[in-house]
């Protein structure tokens, strides 16, 4: 089953179960991606994992996106599926507005998700409901910002010792 | 069963101890640190901290030119710099739409094998150097010098690589590059069968190995293990030929997978997996 093939069946099988929640199918490259509302996140992910003939057994990411510029959908997060046994891979999006970054957690259905969920957490500040333990992983427990936010810069920009602008920074 | 902690004359209360390993403990290769719950010399509970060593990539990436990350991602894994490195070039390849030269992928090719043996070698004899067999660790480091020399020879580095360019090499092989490789290919079979002949069917190695952190199939792929680790658990997928890239299809080779997913499987899966590549 070519990538096209299989975005159209998923779309169908999502569009059927899902009905309101299913938002979009597209190609992304070669990538089938699937964009649902955040209230159905869960209920998607178990509904491919678990489905006779969809079978996405294997989380192979999962990461979160921000798009500041984006109104009432500043956070992206996507999950990167993977059936090892046909050999098929396709993404899940969903969108979470920066007033309420709250998404219900994966690591029920992967154990996988457990670190990753902190991970995004610790950069992103998205809160994944019901998660066992959404502490900082990689940053100081200490830390009061999320790091990968768009609005925290690389560098403080007070200083001036820095100038590489010809490196192309 | 009679339980142990409770005899009729006294009541004793089970103590566990709690044990930092590291920050820096030699055995943690790489700075992380474990605060282990150990029941006398058997640790049943472990809360690691990971985070000593991350250096922010991705925010460093977000304000760079695409060609000047490819230096960051020598650093994802300092023993196979070049296989992180192409990984890279084949994102933004694919991102931009670019054909690479057949020469370029073969090239990649041999240069990624390398780094995988590189890389095996540094595991296979680490494990070999904490359970006490040493003496292998020695002379098998020698070939991953070697591989290095080779390197050292493609792109004037040896350890972080910053090799190939997007959109394929930034030079051909040289004469001098090419005789080293096959020097190296003539050499590493005896090298191999040496530390092999040392470890594997090594009593003490065996006994320390086999048996040890057993990981299933099924918790491997729920925890998203990819590569010689899910290999050793059971699980036949190595995506080289599952999805090849860079003309891997073009190329012969033998999956070793293991059994039990325990210590000496992994070491096992990745010893077997060295040197097994053959042009059609």
């Amino acid at each position: 089953m070519d990538n096209n093939t299989l975005k159209d069946s998923i779309e169908q099988a999502l569009k059927a179960q899902f009905d309101a929640h299913f938002i979009k199918a597209e190609m992304d490259y070669d990538f089938p991606v699937f964009t649902v509302k955040v209230d159905a996140i869960h209920d998607v992910l178990s509904y491919l994992k678990q489905t006779e003939g969809l079978g996405f057994h294997f989380l192979t990411t999962l990461c979160v996106i921000h798009m500041p510029d984006q109104t009432g959908a500043e956070f992206g997060v996507m999950y990167q599926l993977h059936n090892m046994h046909s050999n098929q891979r396709i993404r899940v999006k969903t969108w979470l507005s920066k007033d309420y970054v709250h998404i219900p957690t994966a690591s029920d259905l992967w154990p996988a998700a457990n670190w990753m969920e902190r991970q995004e957490f610790d950069f992103f500040g998205v809160k994944f409901d019901g998660h066992p333990n959404l502490t900082r992983i990689l940053n100081m427990d200490e830390m009061n910002y999320y790091p990968m936010r768009k609005e925290y810069p690389l560098e403080d920009g007070s200083r001036d010792d820095k100038n590489d602008k010809m490196f192309g920074r | 069963m009679k339980d142990l902690h409770k005899s009729d004359a006294i009541e004793v209360e089970k103590v566990y101890n709690i044990l930092n390993l590291g920050p820096t403990h030699p055995a943690t290769h790489g700075i992380f640190q474990n605060v282990l719950k150990m029941d006398g010399e058997i640790i049943v509970d472990a809360v690691p901290t990971v985070g000593y060593i991350h250096r922010a990539f991705e925010k460093i990436a977000e304000h760079r030119p695409y060609n000047q990350i490819t230096p960051l991602t020598d650093r994802l894994n300092y023993c196979s710099s070049p296989i992180n490195n192409m990984g890279w070039h084949m994102t933004v390849e694919k991102l931009i739409g670019c054909q690479v030269p057949k020469r370029a992928e073969y090239i990649r090719v041999i240069v990624m094998e390398l780094s995988r043996i590189a890389d095996h070698i540094i595991c296979t004899t680490i494990i070999g150097q904490d359970t006490g067999a040493t003496t292998g660790f020695l002379y098998f480091f020698q070939m991953r010098e070697k591989v290095y020399e080779i390197f050292e020879e493609i792109c004037g580095a040896r350890l972080t690589t910053n090799i190939g360019r997007i959109g394929g090499m930034e030079r051909d092989l040289s004469k001098t590059a090419t005789d080293k490789i096959a020097t190296f290919l003539k050499e590493f079979p005896e090298f191999l069968k040496e530390f092999q002949s040392l470890v594997e069917r090594n009593r003490i190695f065996m006994d320390r190995t086999i048996d040890c952190g057993p990981i299933s199939a099924e918790m491997a792929l729920a925890y998203g293990f990819t590569g010689p680790n899910l290999r050793a658990a059971g699980v036949d997928y190595d995506v080289r030929v599952a999805q090849p890239y860079c003309s891997y299809q073009d190329f012969d080779f033998k999956i070793p997978v293991g059994n039990n997913g325990d210590t000496y499987d992994r070491f096992m899966v990745r010893i077997q997996d060295v040197g097994k590549l053959r042009h059609h």
